[in-house]
């Protein structure tokens, strides 16, 4: 079977990060990552502006929001 | 779909629908609950249109966006030069610095970066690239749920995520830069 290169692996950081490669897309670049400290670090890198994005994006709905918003649908409509 | 369906399944999506609410309303938390009080009349409106089985997520999103573009309007993607090269940016920009790269970029620096200066460069990308940017980062969605929920293809989506997060590494490497912190760690 065909053995990434760093170019290659590169090139599939986000769907590898978003899990949006077939198994044998995640196999091929795990193994490369085995052998490549370089990549892994791009990899723990990227992985980690993922992480704080989403951890800073994240919201909670304030206190009685849901109520307020489906208080008073009309069953009519 | 009956009213206690629905009620549930607003109750479901109500945290990542109120924090995409909150991003596609440039962060102002008051328009963020307007813009989901028109979204849930909408839906329950149209509740009829929702096909049983299928993703009532990414049906509710739909609207709720559409909800925003229905009140300003939706700006045309801005011409952005952005390479399509998908480069790991901040890495590389850490690399160059002198980091190592094998440090904890989390201890490195983005603990140290305020959460504000994160969504104010998320807030900042070009439209149609916050939108995606914001499904994905607050609504926790998959590429085939930004697609469904877009009405553009998965590769779009793809595309438009990819560059996004490397405009957000650029602003996010702008701001490590102004306020010193790379400096600091550099001459630790």
């Amino acid at each position: 079977m065909h053995e990434m290169d760093c170019s290659d692996a590169v090139a599939k950081i986000g769907d590898f990060l978003d899990r949006e490669l077939s198994a044998d897309e995640i196999a091929m670049v795990e193994r490369h990552l085995a052998e490549c400290g370089g990549c892994r670090n791009a990899f723990r890198w990227e992985g980690s502006v993922i992480s704080l994005v989403k951890q800073c994006a994240q919201e909670q709905a304030p206190e009685g929001l849901v109520g307020r918003l489906l208080d008073g649908l009309d069953e009519g409509h | 779909m009956t009213k206690e369906q629905f009620e549930q399944e607003v109750e479901r999506v109500i945290d990542p629908a109120f924090g995409y609410a909150v991003r596609l309303s440039g962060g102002n938390r008051d328009e963020a609950e307007d813009l989901l009080q028109e979204a849930v009349l909408a839906a329950f409106k149209g509740r009829e249109t929702f096909t049983s089985g299928t993703n009532f997520k990414a049906w509710f999103f739909r609207i709720l966006t559409n909800s925003l573009y229905r009140k300003v309007g939706k700006k045309q993607l801005e011409t952005v030069s952005i390479d399509a090269d998908p480069e790991p940016y901040l890495y590389m920009q850490a690399r160059d610095a002198g980091f190592s790269g094998s440090e904890d970029p989390a201890e490195l620096l983005f603990d140290k970066i305020d959460g504000a200066e994160v969504l104010a460069a998320l807030d900042a990308l070009p439209d149609d690239f916050r939108e995606v940017s914001s499904l994905y980062f607050t609504g926790e969605m998959s590429y085939d749920e930004i697609a469904e929920t877009l009405d553009i293809p998965v590769g779009t989506v793809r595309s438009r995520l990819h560059r996004a997060r490397k405009l957000l590494q650029v602003a996010l490497w702008d701001v490590a830069v102004r306020r010193g912190l790379v400096e600091d760690i550099s001459h630790a």
